[in-house]
Formats: structure tokens, C-alpha cells, sequence
């Protein structure tokens, strides 16, 4: 009991001092350096310190990383997340010089290194020789590789996360990506499934995204069914004959654009045995501008929100569009 | 008289194997029409029977696969055909439609017009700027080759060459300044791998006229490249103004070829193989050479299409793969197992 009473004081002062500890960690969560950061194909790199200078070799990270550490710590972007069309981030990525946007991979191992990056991000999709040489210099490199589905946006926002050292941060965008899901997702409760199909022409070829799309995760997303799965069985983005496109004959048709003026649009409407769909004969051959069909970042929520407007109007009925 | 009674056995087998094959490619394809559909358009079609018809198959039939099937045949007959011409008069089996520099020529047209943005603005952009490409270059081939009206063929086979390596690199740079906007990066690729999607009404009737100018009066010289096998020298003691001969065999084949490129895009393998195939079917005299390989010509790329809409992307649910893909990889194992059959060597007599 003596024992107990003498040695109190040490016991309250070693479990205060445990709590600081403790507590202290729990601070410095997001601030402790070196760490390893694993990736959604199992690999993972050591990051020695907080990155300071990134470089974002990627329009998807250049979207989560503007969120998660702003302009300030960004070295350099790609110049697509420049291009309204292409980019919910545009007006952000206009203050960056010319001369710290990236155009392509190929062969930018010099250009990278010239930014002074201490950490670099590149994807699954990057020229597989900058890939390697970058990894040679010994800089921190983050190659992104999974991109379509909504679990995957969410996976990658973490792992950027906790690369640069804002792990809660990216917590709360995924959390408020998910409650904008989630929000969508309680509108079309209940109601029939939309058939829905993509339409976009490249190359004067047209093409329909097929699973293992980030415009088919957006499309389920949004209450609707994306037909050249569930009817024609498609994998990833593939052409699309007329003569397809009439027997699945979909309810609504999303082309990417701006209104009328879509040139993808048009295309579609100049097409023969057109007006056998009954998406064009209900004036649902609908444009959204393309960024909405590619957003794999945490922007793919708005897309959900858009497709979920425009196939599911009377859900939304008397608000405003935001 | 035995011979000439087995070229028109030929010519009539090959025009009722191409009709079955046109029929086939219309009634057939990527997704089913219901037969009760297929008779009521057909009667419509032919004037047998009063509209109004069901909107979707009748789109699918007369719009969609019929001008892709017309197409696919004036293609295949058309390169099959100026194929043959070419390897009689270079007395080369290793002549091909490609070697007057007439696809390189239709490649750098069409990256141009995407380039330039002109292929947005137009339907037909792509095809007539592919087409001007081919006969260019085809014949500044010409007029580099020949010195004082006549046209020395090997000087001609390297000149072709040669300029199909330029323009393949100016087909290049412009795709290397292009990089930037993937649309024409993509779009040289489609092109080399050649395909019929989509072709229409519009495309069938550019592409007619070159083909049957280029093919008909192909024809005509069938008894001329006959006579030019035995050597210019000879030739020309039996009468046969050679250097005419040369010129006008060189300007219709690069008719119909470029007119073949500009709607189909590279669709290889047919104009140099097809004819050595009808060759060993009907021998070496092109009075039947060249009609029969027009039609095998037809046969085949309507043959690989129809395999491509029903097969591939019909039932195998492969719609990436690409016809001019499936044309080598279809018609090069059945010309090795000819050569290895036949123990044939490629002799052109």
C-alpha cells in the first residue's frame, strides 16, 4: 500500500506523459516522414520527407492534388487539366506558367528532372520508359494504375493522400464525395432504370463506353443502365457500329459537348437509319461537356450529379441546376 | 476456243460467287433482322411493295450494310485488279498497289485533313483529300521516272519506293506535330488499319466512277500486257506502243487504287496477293487475269467483311479488331498454303 502510495506520483506522471506521447503521434499523423506508400497493384515506394515540390504527371492527380495540397506545393501540372473541356480545375491550372505544364510523357525525363520534383506522379498509362528512368534517378515516383470505378477514385485519393501528407484532407473529400453520391443516390431510389448510352466520336469513328469505364461507374451511379454492358456485353471504350447503336437502341444517348453545337452530336444525327432510335425521336440525344464522361477523379461526383439530371429529370424537378 | 470458253466459265463462276457474296453481306450482319423484316424491305426495296416499311430494318439494309457491301466490293475489285495490272507491267510478283506510291500518297491526304481541320468540316473531306493525295504522288512518281516519254520500269519501281518513304516521313511529321490532338494520331492509325465501317451512299457513288474508269479501261489492255511480258523490246516490234502502254496502264491503275485508299483506308494484303491467287486459278493470260481478279478481289474484301460484322463483331463481340487486320490475317496463311501446295514461285508467265 506504501509501495503504491510512493510510487502514485511516478505512475500519474508516466501515464500523462504516455498520453502526450500518445497524443502526439496521433498529431503528427499526417506529418510523419520517412513512410511508405503502397499502391493499388501492391507496390510501394519510401517517401523521405513531406513533398514540397510535386510534380503531377497525370490529369487525375493534377485534380485530387489541387485539392488536397493547392497550387503552392505543385511543381508542375499537365497541360490538359488547362482545357475546360478536359478539366473541372481549369481556371486553377491557368496561373501555372507554360513552362510547368506537361504535354506528354514521351521522353520527359529531362523536362521532369528540370522541375526539382521530390515526388512525381505518373500512371499505369505514362511512356514506360520515363517511368523507369524517373524511378532510376531514386526521386519518390507514384504510378497510379486503377481508374474505373468509384472505389478505385476513392483508393487513389487516399494513397495521394497519405504521399503527401494529408491524409485527413483526403478523408474529407472522400467523405463529401460520398455524401454528393449518396444524395444522387436517394433521388433515384425507386424509380426504373435508364437505359443509357455514350456516343462519342474520335478520329471520325464513333465509340461507346463499355464496363470498366469511369462513365459507366458514373452512369449506375446516377440510376441509370449502361446498355452497351448490360445489352451488347462491351469492355472498356470500343467502336460502335450503326447498326449496334439500333438494336440497343437506348433510351437516352449522352454525346460529348456543348448543346446543339456538338459536333458529336450532329455526327450522331447525320447518321443514316438515325431516326430509328428512340432517343432521337424523344429529343433525348443529350450533350455534356466531355470532362463529365473522364472525370476519375473526386469530380466524377459531379458527373453522377449531371448524368443523374439529365436521365432522371423529374427527380430534380423545380430545382435549379447547380 | 477451249481456252476462251474456260475465261468465261471463270468470269460468270466468280460474278454469281460475288452476287451470293452481296447478298450475303446485306441479309447478314452484326445484329439480326428478323426475317419478315428482311422480305418487306427487300419488296420495298425493289419496288414490289408499297411503304410504308419498318424504319430500323429498312435504315439497316438499304442505308447501312448495302453501301458498305458496294463499297467493300469496288475496293477489293479495284485494288485486286490494279495489283495484277502492275505486276504485269513491272513483271515484278512483288508489285502491289502501294508501290507507285499511291496509299502513301492517300495516308498523307487524309493526316492533312485532319490536320488542317478540314475533316470536321466535311463528310467527304477525308476521302476526296486522300484521293488528290494518291494520284499526286503517283504522278510526280511517273514524271520523275520517265525521261524523253519513256518510262524505264526499274527506274520506276525505285522512284516508287523512294517516294514512298518521303511521304511516309511527311505522313509522319505530321503526325508528330499532331501528337497534341490524339483525334489525328488515332485517325493514321484507323487508317493503316484500313476498314469499311460506316461507308455510305456518299461513298459509293465517289468512289464508282474512279473504279469503273480505272478497272474498264484497265481491261482494255489485257492483250498489250500480255505482249509487254515478253520485254519492252519485243513488245515493240509487235506493234505495241509501249510508252503509251505504260502511262495510261500507270494512270488507271492509280485511279482505281487511289479511289480504293481514299474510302477504305489501307486495307492490305489484296492487291498483292489476289492475283497471284488468280493466277494459279486461271493462268498467266490477263484477257481473263484481269477480269477474274476484279471479281476475286471483290469476293475477298466482301467475304472478310461479312466474316468481320457477323464473326468478329457479331458473335466473338470483338468490335475493336479492324478489317484490313483480318484481311492479312485470313488471306496470307491461305496464300502460304498455296505456295507450299503448289510449290508455286511466283513466275508471272
Amino acid at each position: 500500500m506504501l509501495v503504491l502510495r510512493r510510487l502514485l506520483p511516478s505512475l500519474l506522471l508516466g501515464g500523462l506523459l504516455l498520453l502526450v506521447i500518445i497524443h502526439a503521434r496521433v498529431a503528427r499523423a499526417d506529418g510523419s516522414y520517412p513512410r511508405t506508400v503502397t499502391f493499388a497493384d501492391g507496390q510501394s515506394i519510401v517517401i523521405p520527407r513531406r513533398p514540397q515540390r510535386i510534380v503531377s504527371a497525370t490529369l487525375v492527380s493534377d485534380h485530387i492534388l489541387l485539392a488536397l495540397v493547392g497550387p503552392e506545393r505543385l511543381a508542375a501540372v499537365t497541360r490538359y487539366a488547362a482545357d475546360p473541356s478536359n478539366s473541372f480545375v481549369s481556371d486553377l491550372v491557368r496561373r501555372f506558367p507554360p513552362t510547368r505544364q506537361l504535354w506528354q510523357t514521351e521522353g520527359a525525363t529531362e523536362l521532369l528532372l528540370t522541375w526539382g520534383p521530390d515526388l512525381v506522379i505518373l500512371a499505369s498509362y505514362s511512356d514506360p520508359a520515363t517511368i523507369a528512368q524517373m524511378r532510376d534517378t531514386g526521386i519518390p515516383v507514384l504510378v497510379l494504375s486503377h481508374f474505373s470505378s468509384l472505389e478505385d477514385v476513392r483508393a487513389n485519393i487516399r494513397t495521394l493522400g497519405r504521399a503527401v501528407g494529408e491524409e485527413r484532407k483526403a478523408e474529407r473529400l472522400v467523405a463529401e464525395m460520398d455524401r454528393r453520391l449518396a444524395a444522387v443516390a436517394r433521388r433515384v431510389a425507386g424509380r426504373p432504370k435508364v437505359q443509357v448510352a455514350s456516343y462519342t466520336v474520335i478520329a471520325g469513328r464513333p465509340f461507346i463506353e463499355g464496363a470498366s469505364t469511369s462513365f459507366d461507374a458514373a452512369i449506375r451511379a446516377a440510376g441509370g443502365e449502361n446498355v452497351a454492358v448490360t445489352a451488347a456485353g462491351y469492355q472498356g471504350p470500343v467502336t460502335l457500329s450503326m447498326e449496334r447503336l439500333l438494336a440497343l437502341d437506348p433510351e437516352v444517348i449522352l454525346v460529348p459537348g456543348d448543346g446543339e453545337e456538338s459536333p458529336d452530336r450532329r455526327f450522331l444525327l447525320s447518321r443514316p437509319g438515325v431516326g430509328g432510335l428512340r432517343a432521337v425521336r424523344s429529343g433525348r440525344v443529350l450533350a455534356v461537356p466531355s470532362r463529365y464522361f473522364h472525370a476519375i477523379s473526386h469530380h466524377i461526383a459531379e458527373s453522377v450529379e449531371r448524368f443523374a439530371r439529365l436521365i432522371h429529370p423529374e427527380a430534380f424537378a423545380g430545382e435549379e441546376a447547380p | 476456243m477451249r481456252a476462251r470458253a474456260a475465261g468465261v466459265l471463270w468470269v460468270g463462276g466468280f460474278t454469281l460467287l460475288l452476287g451470293l457474296f452481296i447478298i450475303a453481306g446485306v441479309v447478314l450482319g452484326e445484329t439480326p433482322v428478323a426475317w419478315a423484316d428482311l422480305r418487306q424491305v427487300i419488296l420495298y426495296a425493289v419496288g414490289l411493295q408499297e411503304g410504308p416499311v419498318n424504319e430500323v430494318p429498312y435504315a439497316i439494309i438499304v442505308q447501312i450494310r448495302l453501301p458498305q457491301v458496294l463499297c467493300g466490293a469496288l475496293v477489293g475489285g479495284a485494288l485486286a485488279l490494279a495489283g495484277t495490272m502492275l505486276q504485269g507491267l513491272f513483271r515484278n510478283p512483288l508489285a502491289a498497289p502501294g508501290l507507285i506510291g499511291v496509299t502513301a500518297g492517300g495516308a498523307f491526304g487524309a493526316v492533312v485533313a485532319y490536320h488542317t481541320g478540314l475533316a470536321a468540316a466535311s463528310l467527304m473531306a477525308v476521302p476526296a483529300s486522300a484521293f488528290a493525295g494518291a494520284l499526286v504522288v503517283a504522278f510526280v512518281v511517273y514524271r520523275v521516272a520517265t525521261r524523253g516519254g519513256e518510262t524505264h520500269i526499274p527506274t520506276l519501281l525505285l522512284t516508287g519506293i523512294a517516294f514512298t518513304a518521303l511521304i511516309g516521313a511527311a505522313t509522319s511529321a505530321v503526325l508528330a506535330l499532331s501528337l497534341r490532338s490524339w483525334e489525328v494520331a488515332r485517325e493514321i492509325l484507323f487508317w493503316s488499319l484500313g476498314g469499311l465501317e460506316d461507308r455510305r451512299w456518299e461513298h459509293v457513288l465517289m468512289v464508282l466512277p474512279p473504279v469503273v474508269l480505272g478497272s474498264g479501261g484497265g481491261l482494255l489492255y489485257a492483250r498489250e500486257l500480255n505482249i509487254l511480258t515478253l520485254g519492252d523490246r519485243t513488245a515493240a516490234t509487235l506493234g505495241v506502243e509501249t510508252a503509251a502502254v505504260k502511262r495510261n496502264v500507270l494512270v488507271l491503275a492509280a485511279l482505281a487504287t487511289g479511289a480504293a485508299v481514299a474510302v477504305a483506308g489501307v486495307i492490305g494484303f489484296v492487291g498483292l496477293v489476289v492475283p497471284h491467287i488468280m493466277r494459279l486459278l486461271v493462268g498467266p493470260d490477263h484477257r481473263r487475269l484481269l477480269p477474274v481478279s476484279f471479281l476475286g478481289g471483290a469476293v475477298f474484301v466482301v467475304g472478310m467483311d461479312l466474316l468481320h460484322r457477323t464473326l468478329i463483331r457479331g458473335i466473338l463481340n470483338a468490335p475493336e479488331m479492324r478489317l484490313g487486320v483480318l484481311t492479312g490475317l485470313v488471306g496470307a496463311p491461305f496464300f502460304i498454303y498455296l505456295l507450299i501446295k503448289q510449290g508455286f514461285d511466283g513466275h508471272l508467265e
